[in-house]
């Protein structure tokens, strides 16, 4: 009998790729308005160019020049609401509410965005043949493969700032011609109306150099992106982190590293929100896969006693009833399994329970 | 459920052995658990990867139908009546998501506004497929583009997914009739294509 045939047509999946994917998932969760707020942002006002430039930046590369030159100057404006965009290499850009951008050059050799006001969004792969900078002001953001936004405020606190998630980004400003200052992951560089005046001596290649005369602002966390970025300056690592540190190890098979995480995880984080479920997977993984049934039995009672949540509660007292029966304990095994039936009779592992601990 | 507690190391509620069953993780993301979204996303996103290249190979918009498609399921999960059946159902949302990007693009191809391009058989089918296996696959990428969007859903989730029609109807919201006469029309010039 032959395999499915599926198996024959799959697209090359890295983890890289599927980080950047959930990053975009969960982000667009957490700024998804109300329904009822999508129908108010119906006054959206999207230009007939800023449409044109959607479908431009989703052509192939191979279109053509003259398709692209009739683009250049386009307008992407947004009000209440956010226009995307995907260019056809994979690299996207969010043009946030309130902003107005101006494609300066779309070559496909070199593209440039003006940010007029607003805050520009871009994820952009790295192609040694193609250019990719944003304008804002008398600043100049040059890519070299990475996530990041630019935002500029008009006025007499005129600010332009650039966040940096991912890679690395150069930053030139008028202010300090002939100076070059790289951004990387989880910095911030910020050019406002007090900046100082240009600096006489040129920083070394690789360094962060913010404008913002003000210290407080030198390598600034980053605000609400700031959870999803690795840490920079925290020397114990966050619940997320091991979460995903746990998560990692289990993908790669290794069971032992993985319980390491969790373990950590509750030992640093008791409180953190994913403590529960931590506690549930470490009796999981200290049962299936590392054979060490009194530690799986002390982090499913942790798991229920923390209240996982329903589903998880239900598993986790199905498991204690199956792992005091590998041990023998009978007395501990009827009290696990009494405590299962009188809480889900019906449940999913209701029969499978109800035969458990006997006494042989 | 009695090999459950048999049989530790493979429980049954959790399919892929690695973690809480899905009905467990959506009642979790239902109740605003962002680690269970999670969740069901790692378990499930190289299955949507996967199908969404096997519909569209060539779409470089790959990863933005992914994300569309989860955004989509997670904010509706309410409506999802079988917490369990979590993977068939954002199956479905793939494949109409999909399929909307492919009416879409049929448009901006008709209006000049993009170029329609043969998808690279070579590239997109594995050469490590059998012989058989491969002059099939090879055959139906070879004529998707010819066919229109319901065929070509159809076809893809009937010779590459190897689902039954009923599956199918279900994944495209459509009547087992109408896939029936898609898949007909569909199969008939395959098998034009293999014979020639």
């Amino acid at each position: 009998m032959n395999p499915q045939p599926n198996r024959y047509v799959q697209p090359e999946v890295s983890e890289a790729r599927i980080e950047r994917v959930w990053r975009n998932v969960a982000q667009r969760l957490d700024e998804r308005p109300s329904r009822a707020m999508r129908w108010l942002a119906l006054g959206t006002v999207v230009s007939g160019l800023a449409v044109g430039a959607f479908f431009w930046l989703r052509s192939p590369p191979s279109s053509g020049l003259s398709e692209h030159a009739l683009l250049a100057g386009a307008k992407l404006e947004t009000k209440s609401d956010e226009l995307a965009v995907t260019l056809s290499d994979g690299s996207s850009v969010k043009l946030r509410a309130q902003s107005e951008v101006q494609v300066q050059n779309s070559q496909s050799s070199s593209i440039a965005l003006q940010l007029a006001r607003g805050e520009l969004w871009c994820d952009v792969t790295h192609r040694e043949e193609r250019k990719f900078k944003v304008v804002a002001g008398d600043v100049e953001v040059r890519v070299v493969g990475t996530q990041f936004s630019v935002k500029t405020t008009a006025g007499p606190n005129a600010r332009v700032e650039v966040s940096v998630m991912r890679g690395v980004v150069e930053v030139v400003s008028a202010r300090r011609p002939g100076i070059v200052a790289r951004v990387g992951a989880g910095q911030r560089w910020i050019q406002d109306a007090e900046s100082a005046p240009p600096a006489p001596a040129r920083p070394p290649a690789s360094a962060v150099e913010p404008e913002s005369s003000e210290p407080a602002k030198r390598e600034a966390p980053l605000p609400s992106a700031g959870a999803a970025l690795p840490a920079t300056s925290a020397a114990i690592p966050s619940g997320r982190e091991l979460f995903e540190k746990a998560a990692e190890s289990r993908r790669a098979g290794d069971a032992a590293a993985a319980a390491h995480a969790y373990e950590e995880l509750l030992r640093l984080h008791p409180s953190d929100a994913r403590a529960s479920l931590s506690a549930f997977e470490l009796g999981r993984l200290r049962m299936d896969r590392l054979g060490d049934l009194a530690g799986a039995i002390t982090a499913l009672e942790r798991a229920v006693a923390t209240n996982v949540g329903p589903s998880f509660r239900e598993d986790a007292l199905a498991r204690l009833v199956s792992v005091y029966a590998s041990q023998g304990n009978v007395a501990a095994c009827q009290r696990a399994r009494d405590r299962y039936l009188s809480s889900y009779p019906a449940g999913v592992h209701a029969a499978a329970v109800a035969t458990r601990c006997a006494v042989h | 459920m009695k090999e459950l507690l048999s049989h530790p190391p493979q429980p049954q509620p959790t399919k892929s052995g690695a973690g809480p069953s899905d009905a467990a993780l959506v009642l979790a993301a239902r109740a605003g658990e962002e680690w269970a979204r999670e969740a069901l996303f790692r378990r499930y996103v190289r299955m949507a990867l996967g199908l969404a290249y096997r519909i569209l190979p060539r779409d470089a918009d790959l990863d933005d139908l992914v994300q569309d498609s989860f955004l989509a399921a997670f904010q509706r999960l309410d409506r999802l009546s079988n917490p369990q059946a979590f993977q068939a159902w954002l199956s479905s949302i793939i494949v109409r998501t999909a399929g909307k990007r492919l009416r879409r693009r049929k448009l901006q191809v008709r209006l000049g506004l993009l170029r329609s391009e043969p998808i690279d058989v070579e590239q997109v089918v594995s050469r490590s497929a059998p012989p058989d296996v491969s002059v099939e696959l090879r055959a139906v990428y070879g004529l998707l583009e010819q066919l229109s969007v319901d065929e070509r859903i159809a076809l893809v989730l009937r010779r590459v997914e190897r689902l039954e029609i009923p599956e199918i109807a279900e994944r495209m919201k459509l009547s087992t009739s109408t896939v029936k006469r898609r898949l007909s029309a569909a199969e008939a010039r395959l098998q034009r294509a293999i014979e020639r």
